[in-house]
């Protein structure tokens, strides 16, 4: 029924299973690869052994490629940003995902950003919408497969572009996803997730990036960390700054709390074990009771780690870096809520990358990369903080010095960089189909329903006046729908994806007329048909047949096809049945739908996508 | 030594970078507006609101605005009729099409009314339903395009006589209909109005349409020309200004022409005039080939907005105004020179009023679909219950 507001839950079976189904497509195609993958690596090492063999040599080469090891504090950035990413790709499993990402996740997070942000936010947002099961998919295996990247490749170039890899990934989340962590938005607070997780995850991916012998001083550890310092006074300032409720537990209306117990007090309301949401709670009870108390401790706190970061003095660097992890692990509990439960979390927030970024600063200044053991009788293979993969000694082979281990990381980070590729080569061809999936019909108003009887006839009038009956159009296939001329919601909507269906056949639209017929017993006559077509673009469609007759006429139609027309008084619209049906050439009706366009506007060009299908396997049948 | 100062200089052009960028984050951040204060206090501008009484030698009709008034797709636009002589209201609102954009209702003098249906959601073009037997039946028509949100955007000089509209093409545009109200076209020298052709008023977008005396065309327009009336008939050589100048403390000001109706011969104007913050409505009324009378200005505050508007059968303007801490301010002018006069302070929950033929004046409150109709006579204080009734609106309908 057309206003009826019919939209879908996040957690829509259909869109769900359809979720679920792609994701173990994708599964079989990355076992396969996997599979075919382990199949070179063993043909390498084959070829590799015979060569050896062949050389007199009957073992591997075991020397190590670098003669230094990886830099403690890489290996903490690589390690712990790799595990996030596979967590935050496990986290994006929910069978919610496809659906309430945008609804739940991105819309909120921008709705308080300025206008220019929210326009950028909604171009993602449509692509997500339009194509819910691939993009949800997608980010599945682009995140695990950005973590296993980072994870299976410690060394070289593999390594470093697994850090770039994260660093573009990371920078379409934070844009679209966070709506650039949400700094152009009043309010926001380091407490709570600014400048955004996953801008964090860019700082790591690029301190990856970095060619080993950046690693070689304890400059870089040195920069990170008065970097780090100069970004908590930076946010003990934000914090401290009067005027925007961190100050206050309770504000002087009645019934409101200040800006930081609001937010605890809703991060206490999502589901989340008990006891988590007890400490939450009455931390939030707390801030409300001492909210000036609370946030001046706070300013304190971060901005005299800020400052201890920034006197590069070891001892009171380290005091700081563990002062600030205590402090983030408890924001992390307390404020953030762990940040991945309840609703449709994606990460952990910001606080344990936060802290990671603060260990590796500190390790980088005190833990310098060791040179590793290099047996008596080799040489050593080249520079020894090369940022490419090992250079070979001059005059060797491959198989000379390739070792098994080096191989092994090889394949497992080509695999990782297929698992990537499984999520980013179908959502860029989602992202260049302006047209949403089927599936997001099919979850509103349910499968089509297939069937093989005659269509009932009729005979009605054309918008130009002229007499127009169902036995006139054999030849060709016919898209059928009921539509009245002044409904403000969902006819328009339907009449734009018939409308969008015509344009998508191409040439083939000469074949198959797109037919409307009258579903208002009072608003009927070809003035009402003509206005509608003229507003909705129709007038200029040549297979476009908006049909009305006399009030008998239009009933015995309605009757014939199911179509129930209802007037309500006291100024509703009219309600009728949104159904729409496929007529082959032969008269014969092939196909029932319902067409209700749903609530929202993101369903838009589904129908004609579910539509455009079955008008296709008629003419093929 | 050059070493170490280079990586010196590297240190320090790094933090001195990050700290310049996240100071600057940091004032953004912190100087940003505040999604509490992102209202901004522009002045409510002084326009006629949609709800709206017309009383005719037939009856009386009312345009009232029901359901959840708050969340506009379930605020439902209901037309009642009282019958001259009859003891209650009856809800006659045309069906057939959603009125949750609004409703604007005009009658002709030989008795017949047309509604005209503001546009909603996705429908931008504007229906009709006209009634010759006083809300019994309807008859669909419609107008191609959107009718501008005035109590009179639409006027109708008889059951087969011409019709005008006012569409919200550019700053406005009148439609004129000869009779069907199913095919329009644009009223020859209609764009002349907010051309140079008009320089006596500077031309500020059109407000309303009507029928004078003979079937004339007359359209009221907002005036930029200080102490000049926007109204204008239409002779056989075009538009002619026939709005009077205002004089006195009103002469500075800049007006709009808020209704504009004709009773039996004579023409009726509310119309409003603001100069340096401050707006006064006046009532004009206009014999037929005479010369405009006017009321004493009723002064309206920065904070109060009009709720409602009705006009009487012998051109009496009835305005509800808001008034903080109360249930408005209801003032009424009864012709030239008579002055407004306070009436008493309508019922809880009024959104329409109407003054009956007898001098009554009827208020309809509303709280979601029910409906309360109180009566206060001529010089009393006291509302009196007169009528009760549940009208059945179909909440997310459309």
């Amino acid at each position: 029924m057309p206003g009826m507001g019919r939209g879908l839950q996040s957690s829509n079976s259909t869109v769900a299973s359809a979720f679920h189904t792609a994701l173990f497509h994708q599964l079989l195609l990355i076992l396969v690869v996997a599979a075919v993958l382990a199949i070179a690596f063993n043909v390498i090492r084959t070829v590799q052994y015979r060569r050896l063999t062949a050389a007199g040599t009957t073992t591997f080469p075991s020397r190590p490629h670098w003669d230094h090891a990886e830099p403690p504090a890489r290996r903490i950035l690589r390690v712990g940003f790799g595990v996030l990413w596979v967590v935050d790709g496990f986290l994006q499993l929910q069978s919610s995902m496809p659906l309430g990402l945008p609804t739940s996740v991105i819309q909120p997070t921008a709705s308080s950003s300025p206008a220019w942000v929210q326009h950028i936010v909604t171009s993602g947002v449509n692509i997500w919408s339009l194509h819910p099961v691939q993009a949800a998919a997608a980010s599945v295996w682009i995140q695990i497969g950005l973590g296993l990247w980072l994870l299976v490749a410690p060394r070289g170039l593999w390594s470093r572009f697994g850090g770039l890899a994260s660093v573009g990934w990371g920078l379409v989340v934070w844009v679209f996803g966070e709506a650039f962590g949400g700094i152009f938005a009043p309010g926001l607070t380091w407490l709570f997730g600014a400048p955004g997780a996953v801008l964090i995850y860019c700082v790591a991916g690029v301190l990856v990036a970095l060619p080993d012998r950046r690693w070689a001083t304890p400059r870089t550890g040195r920069i990170i960390l008065a970097a780090s310092g100069v970004f908590f006074v930076a946010m003990a300032v934000l914090q401290a700054w009067p005027g925007r409720g961190y100050w206050q537990g309770r504000l002087s209306t009645a019934n409101h709390v200040g800006t930081l117990a609001g937010m605890v007090a809703q991060m206490a309301r999502t589901p989340q074990p008990s006891f988590l949401a007890s400490w939450v709670s009455s931390f939030g009870r707390f801030d409300t009771a001492h909210g000036w108390a609370v946030n001046l401790l706070v300013v304190i706190f971060v901005g005299g780690i800020g400052v201890a970061l920034c006197t590069g003095r070891r001892r009171v660097v380290l005091a700081a870096v563990i002062a600030a992890v205590v402090f983030c692990l408890a924001d992390w509990v307390l404020v953030e809520d762990l940040g991945f439960l309840g609703g449709n979390g994606t990460d952990p927030n910001s606080m344990v990358p936060t802290a990671l970024v603060l260990v590796a600063g500190y390790v980088a200044m005190v833990r310098l990369p060791v040179p590793l053991p290099v047996p008596i009788n080799e040489t050593a293979p080249g520079d020894a903080w090369s940022s490419a993969a090992p250079a070979a000694p001059e005059r060797r082979r491959w198989w000379e010095w390739v070792t098994p281990g080096y191989l092994l990381r090889m394949f497992a980070a080509l695999g990782a960089v297929v698992v990537v590729l499984v999520g980013t080569a179908p959502m860029t061809l989602a992202a260049t189909n302006p047209n949403a999936d089927p599936i997001i019909s099919q979850a509103l108003n349910g499968t089509p329903n297939i069937v093989d009887t005659p269509a009932p006839p009729f005979t009605l009038t054309n918008q130009r006046g002229a007499p127009v009956s169902l036995s006139g159009l054999r030849g060709h296939t016919i898209a059928l729908t009921f539509l009245d001329p002044v409904c403000t919601s969902d006819c328009p909507l339907i009449a734009q994806e018939f409308r969008q269906a015509d344009e998508r056949l191409g040439s083939r639209s000469s074949k198959v007329d797109f037919i409307a017929i009258v579903a208002n017993p009072i608003y009927r006559s070809i003035s009402f048909t003509n206005a509608f077509d003229r507003q909705e673009g129709l007038d200029h469609m040549g297979n476009w047949l908006y049909l009305t007759g006399s009030l008998s006429q239009l009933r015995r139609v309605w009757n014939s096809y199911g179509v129930l027309v209802e007037t309500a008084g006291a100024g509703a619209m009219i309600a009728h049945s949104d159904l729409a049906f496929v007529i082959d050439a032969r008269g014969r009706e092939r196909a029932e739908m319902e067409d209700n366009p749903g609530a929202g506007s993101q369903q838009s060009s589904s129908f004609s996508s579910l539509l455009l299908a079955r008008i296709s396997a008629v003419e093929n049948q | 030594m050059s070493g170490r100062c280079g990586r010196f200089r590297v240190v320090v052009t790094t933090v001195a970078v990050a700290g310049l960028i996240t100071s600057a984050y940091v004032m953004g951040a912190a100087l940003a507006p505040r999604v509490a204060e992102a209202a901004t206090s522009v002045p409510p501008a002084v326009r006629a609101p949609l709800a709206a009484a017309l009383t005719t030698a037939s009856g009386s009709w009312a345009v009232v605005a029901m359901g959840q008034r708050g969340v506009p797709l379930n605020t439902f636009w209901q037309i009642f009729f009282r019958a001259s002589g009859a003891a209650s209201w009856t809800l006659v609102t045309p069906t057939g099409v959603a009125d949750n954009g609004g409703l604007t209702l005009t009658a002709a003098s030989d008795g017949s009314v047309t509604a005209g249906f503001e546009p909603s959601q996705l429908l931008h073009y504007s229906p009709l339903a006209r009634s010759d037997d006083e809300g019994s039946s309807w008859t669909p028509a419609l107008v191609p395009a959107s009718l501008v949100a005035g109590p009179d955007a639409v006027a109708v000089a008889g059951r087969s006589g011409p019709a005008l509209a006012l569409t919200r093409h550019g700053t406005g545009q009148v439609l004129a209909s000869s009779g069907s109200l199913l095919r329009w076209a644009p009223l020859s020298g209609s764009g002349s109005l907010t051309g140079a052709a008009a320089p006596g008023c500077e031309v500020e977008g059109l407000d309303a349409v009507a029928f004078g005396p003979s079937a004339t065309p007359m359209v009221g327009t907002g005036c930029g020309r200080p102490g000049q009336v926007g109204v204008f008939a239409r002779d056989g050589t075009g538009w002619r200004l026939i709005g009077p100048t205002l004089a006195g403390a009103l002469a500075g000001s800049s007006t709009r022409v808020l209704r504009l109706n004709a009773s039996g011969s004579t023409s009726t104007a509310l119309v409003a005039a603001a100069a340096a913050g401050h707006s006064d409505l006046l009532g004009l009324w206009r014999p037929p080939a005479g010369a405009w009378s006017d009321s004493p200005p009723l002064s309206v505050g920065p904070a109060q907005r009009i709720l409602a508007t009705a006009v009487g059968l012998n051109g009496e303007q009835l305005v509800l105004l808001s008034k903080p801490g109360t249930n408005g301010e209801l003032d009424m002018a009864s012709g030239p020179g008579l002055g407004w006069t306070a009436l008493a302070s309508p019922p809880d929950g009024t959104v329409t009023l109407a003054l009956l033929g007898d001098g009554n004046v009827d208020a309809f409150s509303v709280n979601g679909s029910r409906l309360r109709i109180f009566t206060v006579a001529p010089h009393q204080s006291t509302w009196a219950l007169s009528q009760s009734m549940n009208v059945p609106i179909a909440y997310g309908s459309s």
